[in-house]
């Protein structure tokens, strides 16, 4: 109970039904995981997140999740919201879809088509994903210029690389040599891009970010624990 | 069976008989190891130039509006936001940006719900450069949010400008 009171307020483990129009979802698997959940036409919540190197996923949700509402009008989570349907029809069941890689350099989905347009960099996290997804209406969740390289971060880019090298790809050893090139470069953390849920205001900057995102990924790790 | 040969049929390049017919199959939609659908797609069609101008997008802006005016008085703001994503997708894609900007200039603000306008916006953004009527759109939206939503207003068009 004490995590639960020292949370922000909007930060529950709670039914995703509750979820109005979009949130942000935080999950230790035992990774962390960041992911969206959307609700569709049916007022049926939907999860959507990029799994894995060119995995979109989206699927219907039921169960009770860590998330957090950013601090946006419902009429403009109600318009990202269809975005997410847009997304998922554009991504979900394709072979090809969206690369995993390091470095996130604001890139954005083409309106139109769903395209993921690499303004830099080569593909997405499952964070920068999120982050993605706002920027395209022109929502910035973080102010990524105040993001540095961390040393602790290269552990975790150097074994996505090993993991990236059996992905099913036939072309996967000239996307993981480019992709070796990004090791080192700033990390947006999956709990500091959750960490948008529970500001008050957009976009958040680097220690706010890294703090409250701590805090959710300890509260979380209780939860799981207890 | 009649078979009409090459002697008989100078113009005509293959025999071909008369009452010959292809072979029905079981799954005619279905193809490949994986069996997923696929529309089958006509062996002959027609030269590109045949085929006329692609229809522009938005062919009618007072008809546009129209049915985005009676999306509005609905009240259900997702076929009112899917209208606008679609419309303005549609002109980008084509570059159309002359009747994006008329489209903007001829929105009456008072017959659209807060999701369409601020979905105008939204979609509109990325090419405001080219858009000079956006700015007295957005001014008409901002009026009306003041008076509409005063406490809203800076939040619901926070960044939209």
């Amino acid at each position: 109970m004490e995590s639960e009171t020292n949370m922000p307020n909007l930060w529950r483990n709670k039914s995703a039904h509750e979820v109005q129009h979009l949130a942000i979802v935080f999950s230790l698997t035992p990774d962390s995981h960041l992911s969206l959940i959307y609700v569709d036409d049916d007022q049926q919540p939907r999860w959507l997140h990029l799994a894995w190197h060119h995995h979109v996923r989206e699927r219907p949700v039921d169960e009770n999740y860590a998330w957090g509402e950013p601090p946006l009008e419902p009429e403009l989570r109600a318009i990202l919201s269809r975005l997410c349907r847009r997304i998922a029809r554009r991504y979900v069941g394709q072979r090809r879809s969206i690369a995993y890689a390091l470095r996130y350099a604001g890139g954005r989905f083409d309106e139109m088509t769903g395209e993921f347009l690499c303004e830099d960099g080569l593909g997405l996290t499952c964070a920068t994903f999120v982050m993605a997804v706002f920027a395209t209406r022109g929502v910035a969740l973080l102010r990524r210029q105040e993001w540095e390289p961390r040393d602790e971060d290269v552990l975790w880019q150097e074994k996505i690389i090993e993991l990236l090298k059996n992905a099913r790809d036939p072309k996967i050893n000239e996307h993981v040599a480019v992709v070796r090139t990004e090791v080192g470069c700033a990390r947006f953390r999956p709990e500091e891009v959750a960490a948008a849920g529970v500001a008050t205001a957009l976009p958040l900057g680097f220690r706010e970010a890294e703090s409250k995102g701590k805090a959710i990924r300890e509260w979380l790790a209780m939860q799981i624990a207890s | 069976m009649m078979l009409i040969g090459h002697d008989d049929l100078p113009l005509g390049p293959h025999p071909v008989s008369l009452d010959w017919s292809p072979p029905a199959k079981s799954y005619p939609g279905r193809r490949g190891l994986k069996q997923t659908y696929r529309p089958i797609q006509p062996e002959v069609s027609l030269p590109v130039s045949l085929r006329g101008s692609p229809r522009p997008p938005v062919s009618d802006i007072s008809e546009c509006l129209d049915t985005l005016y009676e999306l509005c008085e609905r009240h259900q703001p997702n076929p009112a936001i899917d209208f606008v994503l679609e419309t303005v997708d549609e002109l980008m894609l084509a570059r159309d940006y002359d009747t994006c900007d008329r489209l903007l200039q001829r929105a009456d603000v008072s017959r659209l719900s807060t999701h369409a306008m601020l979905t105008l916006l939204m979609e509109t953004f990325r090419a405001k450069g080219v858009l000079p009527a956006r700015e007295g759109f957005y001014q008409r939206v901002e009026a009306r949010l003041r008076v509409e939503q005063p406490r809203r207003a800076d939040s619901l068009l926070a960044g939209r400008r």
